[in-house]
């Protein structure tokens, strides 16, 4: 365990300490007061405009940090940093989860510091802020988890580029509605996004059960683990140098 | 096979069936939540419905902000908007009631067709703006030969917007009764004890008679402070009293109209005799006369006095008569 927390606490680290980050969160909440002053050209919708751009740019954030990770582990292959980290007492095993749980660790602080700065921007604008826009945001921040794994899954055997791709494109689809209602194959296989995507219910705020979000977050946490076991079994037959 | 293998695919599986067994427990929980989501476009959006409505809402007030009027030729272009917007946002009240006022007059139908989806739409069950719109277009503005239909289905809208308002207004109320009359000019017209409705007017009379003697109890008055129930919902309480006006005034301009019409004067003999009984009011012109007149202000009838001393004629203010006081009793 404290293998993969080593991993894991290297990988957010790494991540949290870039200034950068916080500047784009700090654009990134501009942007959603900004929809205040779109009263007029949205003729009195600012205030949903304003709950659903909040969720719009926090999955965009949560969808952003799931790609980078594809681009982290072939570059850490590449240049031999994973060989070196594998050459000590640690599993390859190890090694995935620790990425996987760093990769979402980061992500989750992100997502939610944008969530908290959203609900901070709100309450100055308006009123305060709705249950059903927390679920919401919440739901954005847990669906980092899966989303982080179909990225880890991509990026131990593509090209990382490639795997980018891949994985955008999984979770664009995985977001476009349920592709089929064969069980196993329907949120087993194939996942569905969309699950963690009440953006609408959020903004017009409609009542969320927290049984529903519970529910969700644990089926977020056990496709990752699927996921993640199909990493850890091919990354285990890679060769790596 | 290794034992870290084994156990690898052990965890797969139960993963794999931990996440296959939730997600369909929770589909119909997701679609509970979200009702219209069934509705929204099959293009792949990514989970962006939502915003790709906003912006298209924003271009669509933008675009309408150009055009100087609604035309023939734009409103299919409006329709067209309004239609990408409500596809990706079905759920979006202020797109079908501006989109549907916007078309209502030069292409009503589709303006009912948005108005109505919006009264149709699940989590907008308690609007009653949007049913009274889509039924006034359709009762008022559109023109065509189904009629019969099509006042059917606004008599259907009206109802439904009853409903929905918690205490409905008159004239909720009295767009249903304006369709009713049309509905009854279907057909043979015939009305009850053989009258023949011969035209809007007289229709909307015995519309209004129908209700006034469904809504009443037993003991021939209206509910309580006039309250009248509709469609199960208790109109506000002046509404009874406001039914019993626009009954009277039907009937003076009807007579006024139709003097000679057997039909019409059966008709308001009927509503004088069961409505407007105890009410003081000229036979020839029934516009209501004071206590002491005996003639008629409107039409010099000669009229049947009441409200004076049996003496000595004077006109009372009280039990007694304040010229000669004598005692008056129940005049």
């Amino acid at each position: 365990m404290s293998e993969v927390m080593a991993i894991a606490s290297g990988t957010w680290q790494r991540i949290l300490r870039m200034q950068v980050v916080y500047f784009l969160v700090l654009c990134v909440l501009i942007l959603i007061g900004s929809a205040y002053r779109y009263d007029v050209l949205s003729l009195g919708m600012h205030k949903n405009l304003m709950v659903d751009v909040s969720l719009v740019l926090n999955s965009i954030a949560a969808i952003l940090i799931a790609v980078s990770i594809t681009f982290e582990i072939p570059r850490e292959i590449r240049e031999g940093v994973a060989s070196t980290l594998l050459s000590k007492p640690l599993g390859r095993t190890h090694y995935i989860v620790g990425k996987l749980v760093g990769i979402s660790v980061s992500g989750i602080v992100i997502t939610l510091l944008i969530a908290l700065g959203f609900c901070l921007v709100f309450s100055t604008a308006f009123d305060k802020v709705g249950m059903s826009m927390i679920q919401g945001h919440l739901l954005v921040v847990a669906s980092v988890i899966p989303m982080s794994a179909v990225g880890v899954l991509f990026a131990v055997f593509v090209p990382d580029s490639l795997a980018a791709i891949l994985t955008a494109l999984v979770i664009w689809l995985g977001h476009s509605a349920s592709i089929t209602t064969i069980p196993v194959l329907y949120g087993g296989i194939i996942p569905d996004f969309n699950l963690f995507n009440l953006k609408a219910e959020a903004s017009y705020g409609y009542t969320i059960q927290w049984g529903y979000v519970g529910l969700v977050i644990l089926w977020g946490i056990s496709f990752a683990v699927f996921l993640t076991s199909i990493s850890t079994l091919i990354f285990n037959k890679k060769d790596l140098k | 096979m290794k034992k870290s293998e084994i156990t690898h695919y052990v965890v797969m599986i139960v993963a794999l069936a931990l996440s296959s067994y939730l997600a369909q427990k929770l589909l119909p929980e997701e679609m509970a939540i979200a009702k219209t989501r069934k509705s929204l476009t099959k293009a792949p959006m990514g989970g962006f419905n939502k915003f790709s409505s906003d912006v298209q809402w924003m271009l669509f007030i933008n675009y309408c902000g150009r055009q100087k009027s609604v035309t023939k030729e734009n409103a299919d272009i409006i329709y067209s908007k309004l239609n990408n917007i409500l596809k990706n946002d079905p759920d979006f009240e202020k797109a079908y009631a501006i989109g549907g006022m916007m078309l209502s007059v030069r292409a009503p139908l589709k303006a009912y067709d948005i108005l109505k989806r919006g009264a149709e739409n699940p989590h907008l069950a308690k609007n009653s703006k949007l049913p009274f719109l889509a039924g006034f277009i359709l009762e008022h503005n559109v023109k065509d030969a189904d009629k019969a239909d099509r006042l059917q289905e606004a008599e259907r809208m009206f109802k439904m917007a009853i409903k929905r308002s918690g205490s409905p207004e008159y004239h909720l109320y009295s767009a249903l009764l304006r369709t009713r009359a049309q509905l009854m000019l279907q057909g043979d017209k015939t009305w009850r004890e053989g009258i023949v409705l011969v035209n809007k007017k007289h229709a909307y009379l015995a519309a209004c008679f129908d209700e006034w003697d469904r809504s009443r109890t037993a003991d021939g008055t209206l509910g309580a402070k006039g309250a009248v129930m509709v469609e199960g919902a208790v109109m506000s309480g002046d509404t009874g009293a406001k039914l019993t006006k626009r009954m009277l005034k039907t009937c003076q301009e009807l007579r006024k109209a139709n003097p000679d019409e057997q039909n019409v004067a059966k008709t308001i003999a009927l509503v004088m005799n069961k409505v407007l009984g105890s009410s003081n009011l000229c036979t020839h012109c029934l516009a209501p006369y004071n206590a002491g007149d005996k003639f008629c202000s409107q039409c010099g009838t000669q009229v049947d006095p009441y409200g004076i001393c049996v003496k000595c004629g004077a006109v009372l203010h009280g039990p007694f008569c304040s010229k000669c006081g004598v005692k008056n009793e129940g005049k």
